[in-house]
């Protein structure tokens, strides 16, 4: 007589077939005993008393152990050869389950190949992401719409059905976010850490994760609004649903919002919303009082780079006081050598962007400290620039405004049409600084440098001929962990003379220094 | 739950441009890309509506309830009778035909040439020009087969004092009917009119009707989704291909027949017209498969396809929350192979109630269980399966009673769900014969096609 | 094929979860959650009602095309697979409630202990007439039975005299004898244990007393249950707060009003191949604590009649 055994991992029968199982095994050939059980310490004591196991096996309550007395070895190997066969008979092939792995057509379809997926991303063309949004939230998906021309009376049911169902629609026209540090539409790799963003720009929540980042500190979660959330119609649901989740999310310790000031009735709710968190609030309303704002644990800012400071103190908890709007020292002293390099007449900023929260945070700073600044997108009308073409007085332009995306790609993928504005600038001899928006990170150009570095070195030779120098000024808006590698990017551009600076803030005060008291 | 996606992985459909998933992937991600085109061929109203309909908790209840009374049927074929007695509410002078409804001048010509037999063999006119007058006269009523509980195979024809097929639903008691197979060649359904035509008609009334009413009730009835399911596993898909399920029924009828009182002389020439056509069984796969259908019928806010049928000129489709709306397309035309001396001009538009059996989940949607008819579009077995496997994704359900031995004996799709067919732009896919333009040629060829989209956008438009 | 959840016990989470599938069987999916160490069961049944179960019903299904190691998870209300087009309907499908810790039932009553003695004697003819491993009455008389039954004798008799003296260690030391121990997926020991703790939970009503007991063994048996298979350990932590089967909840309620005593014996004793018949040994057993006129034979461990 001889006893074996065999450990079959994982692999679950329902008693009644175990025990036929163990009864067929029983009756082949030349088999006296046989015992299937889970191998659980009980089991292999009691299968050692009756003489079935000859010495203890380690326990492992979740595989089934099969002992098998015999004639002779020959019979008992046979016999668990058998016994595993017929357990693994089930699992072998039942064909593709039944349904044929298409690419799927539609979310239900999707979701059979994918069920545990919990988020859409839809960049269709606008007339029908309203309806596949729809789709996604009733199936109890979290949606990121970065289709734009999606009407507000579409938008706003969604959000209304989202909020009743604890769904997060970011969008319409939301192009940036980064959820579980995974970055969505256009956005950067951003250490994890415990700062939580709510941004009605896409570019606003580049620039102060970004900063975040070269900050040393991290972020939980950066979630985009959309373009239109805060206005009164659709009066702040998803920046109202994002400050809830923060505030609930034990990870997050400060939030932090970024829009442009909201209409009154949406303001109030928000900061009330922002009140009852319990957390440090930091408030970047782009171009209110941030006096106005300040009060309990809320924080107004002026610019975005203040707006990540302040996060990152608090994060460390730290008070936070109210921030210059001064020149720090280390480009103060960058100034003079660059109005020395100007001649006479040279007296105007030319911004030329491809963020369009950059623009607008440009324009703001520089009427502060120059005045008259025309754009494309003005803060006062009467600056609305007569033609978008053609630079007047001090200009900023915002390259990613419709007009010039018709047909063509966005100005932080495509860099034609501001290469050869650049060039066109250089040629007028009223031109001091052409000041530039580098944006890096998922979805932007690969090499912005390198399709800069062409233009700026031909404006340069331009300005040379008619004896004039340029001062270019810039800041790079991205992460050590973006595709582009910030550093390469950020010598390279300051190899040709440019003059980086830290944020997009700074580099506006910078370029109106040195345009400023001349 | 927005907490929760917080602590989830993230996993993403992707919805548009396929470069966003890049970001998604490289940085530890999941993302699956949708291969997106506009639902409902581009239109926002429909689109919204489908939106609206997808998971939503009382279009998915009423779906259950419509795909549970469908799948539960059991069709028994209950005897023979003249349609007058048969179908309730048959009017005298009412003729019925396949699809949706459309008047006499706009028939196809083998319809046409059928109406103008029928009205011959019911001795409503003496020969075709006054048929064809009495036809355009308005003193007739045309009607679809669907509206009387009815299906007919191509022109789809029935005449108040034509035998029918009598099929019970036991489950709900709904009666469905159809006509008897004539076989192939010069027959009515194709059009063809001429005294050859009328002496078929005429003995299929007066021996072959009573002959197999006789034999039924000598059975007690037939059970008829078991025929089906033995000839699925036998080569047959109940719509193109019959052979197998003629042949069971054969030896079902046969006996019984044999214990009737029918004359020696009437019995061999009942037997050997049974024997002699293949598709003898199709007739009662459509009446079974109308039976089960309506069974699913009128569930209010249900997206069950219960009909899908063509009268050569338009096909139609009808939904169980939609009561007797038809929702109409052009008829597309067939591609397949024509044999030997016709070609695609010569072909009719898609004709005939038989697409009944793909709307149960038989016919096309069993091809993997049937690859013959491939042939007829240079397919191979491969296809033929990969066409069901594609039926899976705009169905409700499967239907366990009917597997499918080539497909592991998985069960066939069944149940159409038209929100499906709208968002994924998988049209349902029909096995059908190609019949002669004009009246009285017959078949030309075989082949596979799709039900329009259109008619599917516009059942979800109106639900 | 779209199901619709006829009920969901009161363990499964209320909102969106992920999972994995862990086993398959012929009427039942377990599923484990992703970010909770504990198992779901998908069952088939038209009345069978599990505290961690989503049960459905349907004749054609067959759940082992469903692959151990898929996934699945629950968004908008609806449960999905991976690998197959199968999905559940969980939106407004009842919540299942185990009412056994409600039922305070009281065993001093004559009627409860007719109860108890005709679910008894239908246990042992059952046991006898299916040749099981277990019999209820060999466990109480010495040198008895299979070896498996005389070696869970002595810590089942352990576990009644703890049980009755509220001796959390000693408790658990029998216990410790008897996890993992007998034959099948949830090993019998464990479906003795498992009864047994359904037949104190339902008399310790309000006791604080007999509530602290419960509570401090069950605590501590979590332990104790990692000797076990994954799946029965699912049962046994259930039954640790508290909350049983269906079949086991309708028999401890069926005793305590003396109404359908037979029938729901049989059905509890139906389930799975001895596993229903060990609970409702347990169950008995345990019915049997706290109790000074329960049989002799069950608490002092020597013979004579079972019966109250």
């Amino acid at each position: 007589m001889t006893t074996s055994q065999r450990m079959i991992k994982n692999l679950y029968r329902d008693s009644v077939s175990l025990m036929q199982f163990s009864e067929k095994l029983r009756a082949l050939e030349g088999i006296q005993q046989a015992s299937a059980v889970m191998a659980t310490e009980n089991n292999i004591s009691l299968l050692v008393e009756a003489g079935l196991l000859s010495g203890a096996v380690p326990p492992s309550p979740n595989d089934l152990l099969i002992v098998v007395e015999g004639r002779d070895e020959s019979a008992t190997t046979t016999a668990l050869d058998a016994a595993e066969a017929m357990l693994k008979t089930k699992s072998a092939d039942t064909g593709e389950g039944g349904v044929r792995r298409v690419p799927p057509r539609s979310l239900e379809m999707s979701l059979e190949s994918m069920p545990s997926a919990n988020f859409v991303l839809i960049s269709t063309p606008g007339e029908y992401a309203a309806a596949e949004a729809r789709k996604a939230l009733q199936l109890g998906l979290h949606v990121m719409m970065f289709s734009d021309n999606v009407s507000m009376e579409e938008e706003i049911p969604l959000k209304q059905y989202a909020r009743e169902h604890d769904l997060l629609v970011m969008g319409p026209d939301c192009g940036t976010a980064i959820i579980n540090g995974i970055p969505l539409g256009f956005a950067n790799v951003v250490r994890r850490g415990d700062i939580g963003v709510v941004a009605a720009s896409g570019t606003g929540l580049q620039q102060v994760t970004s900063l975040i980042d070269r900050f040393g500190a991290g972020i939980t979660q950066a979630m985009g609004t959309g373009g239109h959330d805060l206005k009164s119609e659709v009066g702040g649901i998803t920046m109202l649903q994002g400050i809830e989740a923060l505030a609930k999310d034990n990870a997050t310790k400060v939030i932090l919002l970024v829009s442009k000031p909201p209409s009154p009735d949406v303001m109030k709710n928000v900061l009330d919303k922002a009140a009852k968190s319990k957390k440090p609030v930091v408030v970047e309303f782009i171009g209110a009082d941030p006096q106005t704002i300040t009060g309990g644990n809320i924080h107004g800012v002026k610019t975005l780079e203040d707006a990540a400071r302040a996060a990152v103190l608090l994060s460390k908890g730290k008070t936070v006081k109210k921030f210059s709007s001064a020149l720090p020292a280390r480009y103060k002293s960058l100034v003079k050598p660059a109005q020395k390099k100007l001649k006479k007449g040279q007296r105007y900023i030319r911004g030329l962007f491809s963020g369009g929260t950059f623009c607008y945070e440009t324009v703001l700073l520089l009427s502060e400290a120059l005045g008259k600044v025309y754009s494309n997108t003005p803060i006062k009308k009467d600056e609305k620039i007569p033609n978008v073409w053609k630079s007047l007085e001090h200009t900023v332009i915002d390259l990613g405004d419709d007009l010039f995306t018709q047909g063509r790609p966005h100005p932080m993928i495509d860099f034609r049409l501001r290469n050869e504005r650049i060039l066109q600038e250089a040629k007028d001899p009223e031109t001091a600084v052409i000041l530039l928006d580098v944006v890096l990170g998922y979805g932007s150009n690969m090499d912005p440098a390198g399709e800069l570095i062409p233009a700026i070195q031909g404006a340069q030779k331009i300005a040379a001929k008619a004896k004039r120098n340029l001062v270019f000024v810039g800041s790079v808006c991205g992460t050590e962990s973006d595709p582009q590698n910030l550093s390469r990017q950020e010598a390279r551009l300051r190899e040709v003379g440019v003059i980086l600076t830290d944020s997009n803030a700074q580099a506006a005060r910078l370029a109106a220094a040195i345009v400023g008291a001349r | 739950m927005v907490n929760k996606l917080f602590e989830q992985e993230l996993q993403v459909i992707n919805v548009g441009l396929s470069s966003f998933a890049e970001s998604i992937q490289q940085t530890g991600g999941k993302s699956l890309q949708l291969d997106w085109r506009p639902p409902a061929s581009g239109d926002r109203g429909i689109g919204m509506k489908l939106a609206l309909r997808v998971n939503d908790p009382q279009v998915e209840a009423a779906n259950r309830t419509a795909h549970e009374r469908f799948l539960s049927a059991q069709p028994i074929l209950m005897g023979v009778d003249a349609a007058r007695n048969a179908i309730p509410n048959l009017g005298e002078r009412t003729l019925l035909h396949a699809g949706p409804p459309i008047e006499w001048s706009r028939m196809c010509g083998p319809m046409q040439g059928a109406m103008i037999g029928a009205i011959l063999y019911e001795g409503w006119a003496k020969d075709p020009e006054s048929a064809r007058d009495l036809a355009a006269g308005g003193g007739l009523h045309f009607a679809p087969c669907h509206h009387f509980g009815a299906v007919g195979p191509m022109s789809g024809v029935i005449s108040p004092s034509m035998p029918v097929w009598i099929v019970k639903n036991q489950e709900r008691g709904n009666l469905s009917f159809s006509n008897l197979n004539e076989g192939l060649g010069k027959v009515l359904r194709f059009g063809a009119n001429d005294a050859s035509v009328l002496e078929r008609l005429q003995w299929m009334g007066a021996v072959l009707g009573p002959a197999m009413n006789a034999a039924v009730r000598q059975l007690g009835g037939v059970e008829l989704r078991p025929i089906i399911a033995q000839a699925l596993h036998m080569g047959d898909e109940c719509h193109n291909r019959n052979a197998a399920a003629s042949s069971l029924l054969f030896k079902r009828l046969t006996p019984a027949l044999l214990k009737t009182d029918l004359p020696q002389s009437d019995l061999a020439r009942v037997l050997e017209f049974i024997a002699g056509n293949d598709h003898f069984f199709l007739n009662i796969s459509m009446a079974c498969c109308k039976a089960m259908l309506d069974a699913g019928h009128g569930v209010a806010g249900s997206t069950l396809v219960t009909a899908m049928a063509r009268n050569g000129v338009e096909f139609g489709v009808r939904m169980s929350g939609t009561g007797d709306a038809w929702f109409t397309a052009p008829a597309p035309m067939v591609a397949g192979l024509f044999f030997p001396g016709y070609s695609p001009s010569d072909a009719a538009p898609d004709l005939g109630d038989s697409a009944i059996t793909e709307t149960a989940g038989i016919g096309g949607f069993a091809m993997g269980a049937a690859p013959a008819i491939v042939q007829f579009v240079g397919g191979t077995p491969q296809d033929a399966i990969a066409y069901t496997r594609e039926m899976y994704h705009i169905t409700m359900g499967v239907n366990g009673g009917f597997t499918l031995p080539p497909l592991n004996f998985d069960a066939a799709p069944a149940g159409i769900d038209a929100r499906k067919v709208v968002d994924t732009g998988i049209a349902p896919v029909i096995n059908t014969g190609i019949a002669h333009k004009d009246a009285g040629v017959g078949q030309v060829g075989a082949g596979i096609t799709r039900a329009p989209l259109a008619c599917f956008e516009q059942a979800i438009a109106n639900s | 094929m779209q199901l619709r959840a006829l009920s969901i016990g009161e363990a499964v989470p209320p909102t969106n979860f992920d999972a994995v599938i862990q086993s398959t069987f012929d009427s039942a999916v377990n599923l484990r959650l992703r970010n909770e160490d504990r198992l779901i069961t998908l069952l088939i049944s038209r009345d069978h009602d599990l505290p961690q179960g989503i049960r459905v019903w349907t004749a054609t299904l067959p759940l082992q095309s469903l692959t151990p190691g898929e996934r699945a998870a629950i968004r908008g209300g609806v449960l999905r697979f991976a690998s197959t087009p199968l999905t559940v309907d969980l939106r407004d499908a009842p919540v299942w409630k185990c009412r056994v810790s409600e039922l305070a039932l009281d065993m001093q009553t004559p009627a409860a202990q007719a109860a108890w003695s005709t679910a008894w004697n239908l246990l042992n003819r059952e046991q006898e007439h299916k040749s099981t491993d277990l019999r209820a009455d060999d466990l109480f008389r010495p040198h008895t039975g299979s070896p498996l039954s005389r070696r869970i004798s002595k810590p089942v008799t352990g576990l009644v005299t703890s049980a009755d003296g509220l001796d959390v260690q000693g408790a658990l030391h029998a216990a410790g004898q008897m996890i993992g121990l007998g034959p099948g997926v949830t090993p019998s020991g464990d479906d003795l244990l498992l009864g047994f703790l359904a037949g104190l939970w339902s008399m310790a009503g309000q006791n604080e007393r007999q509530l602290g007991f419960l509570r401090s063994f069950g605590t501590k048996l979590i332990q104790l249950a990692q000797a076990t298979s994954e799946i029965s350990r699912t049962y046994l932590c259930h039954a640790m707060q508290g909350q049983f089967s269906s079949s086991l909840s309708h028999l401890a309620e069926a005793i305590a009003i003396d109404e359908g005593v037979e029938e729901t014996a049989r059905a509890s004793m139906r389930v799975g191949h001895s596993s229903g018949m060990d609970a409702v040994t347990g169950l008995l057993i345990g019915l049997c604590v706290w109790n000074p006129n329960a049989p002799a034979a069950v608490r002092g461990g020597w013979d004579t009649t079972q019966s109250f």
